[in-house]
């Protein structure tokens, strides 16, 4: 997956005790989450991300939303077919 | 067997850890061979996923080869943090069913299940496809794991080995030998290199053939399954007992300055470690491996420390005397680690490294780093699934 680490536009949804994104803007397109294959936690230095891997028609994207800002950024893209 | 023996262990063992992982993040890679490199550029295969194994990619292989075997593998680096987290929610999962749970490394653990399987109509089967069932819906569909069921850790190992991936097998008192004949010697965990050749040298392959010959009574223990360990928790387990460091380079190293320039990144990485587990150690020890010449020096100092500057001080000392070039590997280490250590009162070190690790925390690790490092790239921490310090990292987990 390439490093991409820019601030995206978010739309989430609560349910079931958990937060999961629903899309995201990124460079002037939306893209809508097909599903989410994975979530975890990323540590750098003191700061810690919840990060998300989504799938989107043609990407796959890592969403890290730093838990302490609730700044949400793509931290990581590839296209899904690669 | 005496009753206290008797106990239902389960072995649950997740099926090509890191290259699964990889497959669950990414939907596209799932039902393709993938191998997991250190990272990008790196030429060891450290993991290999099912579909790749059937081409005969194993941990170990170099790229090259894998490439060679498979010529459609994609290669994916390692992601730790990815695995962590997924090894964090497989443990608080086992640890619904059972207190006693030992972790055995990133990917493997043991649960005795002797009294919790009381509460489960179908006992430890039960115990064990919910399981699985669970660890497909915490952790992904893709995730599959294999689990054995037995009365010992040693048993119920070898019975999750048994049928991969995602197999279930137990081995009761009654079929245990019969069904452990036929696998080989070298499968049973604590016959390792030396014990394998000896076993291969008097022409014995498999467990049952093991089982005709007169043999050392460890190694008897051994293939007649007779070793029943108990579960060992985290608090079981024992502090760390030495810190080391090792880096294999892209190329190779010749210069005097840029071989101690890594030993240098090695040793505050080390020393940054000791710092965060609170200990101290005595002893230090260098390994350079080089093309035509090794270098292997171990010095045991009076005071235990984790100053970096104390033990780079010593190693690279020990270098100068007899400097050696052409390296590709390096490891440093420091051993006889106790808690409480004195640090010298008259010197600032010690508010100086607290505050470096302050600020290291907060930003991450070599945010502040020794101006010698300066101007190439840093070597920062790799873990890998062997988990030498389980009893530091997973401490936390309930």
């Amino acid at each position: 997956m390439q490093i991409v680490n820019e601030l995206v536009g978010i739309n989430v949804r609560f349910g079931g005790g958990v937060v999961l994104p629903i899309g995201f803007d990124w460079r002037g397109r939306y893209y809508v989450v097909q599903r989410v294959t994975m979530t975890f936690e990323r540590k750098n230095g003191g700061r810690r991300y919840l990060c998300f891997i989504a799938e989107t028609a043609g990407m796959l994207a890592e969403l890290a939303m730093d838990r302490e800002s609730l700044i949400w950024r793509l931290g990581k893209c590839e296209p899904s077919c690669t | 067997m005496e009753a206290r023996q008797m106990r239902t262990i389960l072995h649950l063992d997740m099926n090509s850890y890191f290259a699964t992982a990889e497959q669950q993040a990414n939907p596209w890679l799932r039902g393709r061979p993938v191998g997991i490199i250190k990272a990008e550029g790196r030429g060891c295969v450290i993991a290999a996923s099912v579909e790749a194994k059937k081409f005969g990619v194993s941990t170990g292989c170099t790229a090259w080869e894998a490439k060679r075997l498979c010529p459609w593998i994609t290669l994916v680096a390692s992601d730790m943090d990815k695995y962590f987290a997924l090894t964090q929610r497989l443990i608080s999962l086992v640890k619904d069913y059972s207190p006693s749970v030992e972790i055995f490394s990133i990917d493997e653990m043991f649960a005795d299940v002797t009294e919790s399987q009381a509460k489960f109509c179908g006992g430890a089967l039960e115990i064990a496809l919910e399981m699985k069932q669970r660890i497909k819906q915490g952790l992904g569909e893709w995730m599959r794991c294999s689990v054995g069921i037995s009365f010992s850790k040693l048993i119920a190992k070898l019975a999750s080995e048994m049928q991969k991936p995602d197999g279930l097998t137990w081995l009761t008192l009654e079929n245990y030998l019969e069904k452990t004949a036929s696998v080989k010697v070298e499968e049973v965990c604590g016959i390792g290199r030396s014990r394998t050749a000896l076993l291969h040298g008097l022409g014995v392959k498999t467990l049952g053939e093991a089982r005709m010959r007169q043999l050392p009574r460890t190694v008897e223990d051994l293939v007649w399954l007779r070793v029943f360990e108990p579960v060992k928790e985290i608090e079981d387990l024992e502090p760390a007992k030495s810190v080391s460091r090792t880096y294999t380079t892209f190329k190779t190293v010749n210069s005097k300055y840029e071989v101690l320039k890594l030993v240098r990144n090695l040793v505050e990485e080390a020393a940054a470690k000791l710092r965060e587990m609170g200990m101290g150690g005595r002893t230090v020890w260098l390994k350079l491996s080089g093309e035509n010449e090794a270098f292997w020096v171990r010095r045991t100092i009076n005071n235990p420390s984790d100053d970096p500057l104390v033990i780079y001080d010593i190693l690279s000392g020990e270098f100068e005397k007899r400097p050696v070039s052409g390296v590709r590997f390096a490891g440093v280490g420091v051993g006889n680690l106790i808690f409480n250590y004195q640090l010298p009162i008259f010197k600032n070190r010690k508010e100086l490294l607290g505050a470096v690790d302050k600020v290291n925390e907060k930003f991450g690790l070599f945010t502040v780093y020794p101006a010698r490092l300066c101007g190439s790239e840093l070597i920062r921490p790799e873990v890998t699934g062997f988990l030498g310090d389980k009893w530091y990292r997973f401490s936390g987990v309930k």
